[in-house]
């Protein structure tokens, strides 16, 4: 647990560092412009790769048969990226889970 | 009045939140985290991709350090949220300029760039503050409820499918171009393949797989082979 408390703690103190390293210093702020063009594919590439890797390992596709869980997830991401919307997306993946579940 | 018009604007994203939060709370309380340990990323990080992947990571035992590794790199993009509103924070109090970047998150950044009396310090100050801690509230009571909630729910409900699912959203309304999707395809490959062979550390190499796929230079078209192809 204490590990887990580390970590926890770790996030909040490296991501307020994120947020106001680049609001006070100018020079982060520079800094922050350069590394823009990198910090876009960040995010999905990190969540692709969590999504991948709880599919993977996980119990949950075996709980729901692949069908339900791939459909499910399918939804999710396609009306997450047509709409923009996080709260269709999940609206969406729950509606697939609900269907072919 | 910028009190009024930040309750205003931020409802209809309160209620949006609420799914989100209840969410995440299920996958702390369905993992093997402490629930108040996984509950306290709630108000110290306040940020929900990053906060559903360091406890998905810690629950399919990835080292910590690796785990906040890849959930700083989620947590990347305020860098740029930061920079684009510094200007704001210039001529602000000190209490200020420590709490404010806190509450930074995507939709307090939409909110406060989509108001054009957004350079006058004090309505600034106020608008921000009504409407982030509004968010914030939101999020961190969501996330309890989500703790809570989870137990009393009916055993046959597909609660184990709500962090893939929650993913799942986050990546959807991440791919905002033809090329973010090849980013995450070729991801989303690499950590597939690698994750039997070393565990959810394939997720790094599987982020920076991506990244380096986003960054490469795009083909040249040629329109001539094109209309070749054509006839």
């Amino acid at each position: 647990m204490l590990a887990e408390l580390a970590a926890i703690l770790g996030l909040a103190a490296g991501t307020w560092l994120i947020r106001a390293g680049f609001i006070v210093s100018p020079r982060g702020r520079a800094l922050a412009v350069q590394l823009d063009p990198w910090l876009t594919y960040a995010r999905p590439a990190v969540l692709a790769g969590l999504l991948a890797s709880l599919s993977v390992r996980g119990t949950t596709v075996d709980d729901l048969g692949l069908l339900a869980y791939a459909t499910a997830i399918l939804l999710a991401v396609s009306v997450g990226s047509v709409t923009r919307s996080l709260t269709y997306a999940l609206v969406a993946g729950v509606l697939g889970l609900v269907v072919f579940g | 009045m910028a009190r009024r018009a930040a309750i205003r604007d931020v409802m209809p994203i309160l209620v949006a939140m609420l799914p989100l939060a209840l969410a995440v709370g299920m996958t702390v309380a369905e993992s093997e985290i402490a629930a108040w340990v996984g509950w306290l990323a709630a108000p110290l990080v306040f940020a929900g991709a990053s906060h559903l992947a360091v406890v998905s990571m810690l629950d399919t035992g990835v080292t910590p350090v690796i785990a906040v590794g890849a959930a700083l790199v989620v947590n990347a993009r305020f860098a740029v949220y930061g920079a684009a509103i510094s200007p704001l924070f210039e001529r602000q109090p000190r209490w200020f300029r420590l709490v404010g970047p806190h509450l930074l998150v995507d939709q307090s950044f939409a909110l406060i760039v989509g108001r054009p009396e957004r350079h006058d310090p004090e309505w600034m100050r106020q608008y921000y503050m009504t409407s982030s801690l509004a968010l914030a509230t939101m999020w961190v009571t969501g996330v309890a409820l989500g703790i809570a909630l989870q137990p009393v729910l009916p055993q046959d409900w597909p609660i184990s499918a709500a962090a893939p699912v929650m993913v799942g959203a986050l990546l959807g309304v991440s791919i905002r171009s033809p090329r973010a999707g090849a980013v995450a395809a070729a991801a989303f490959v690499v950590a597939a393949v690698l994750t039997p062979l070393i565990g959810a550390t394939g997720i790094i190499v599987a982020a920076a797989a991506g990244v380096l796929v986003g960054r490469c230079p795009a083909p040249p078209i040629r329109l001539d082979a094109l209309v070749r192809g054509r006839n």
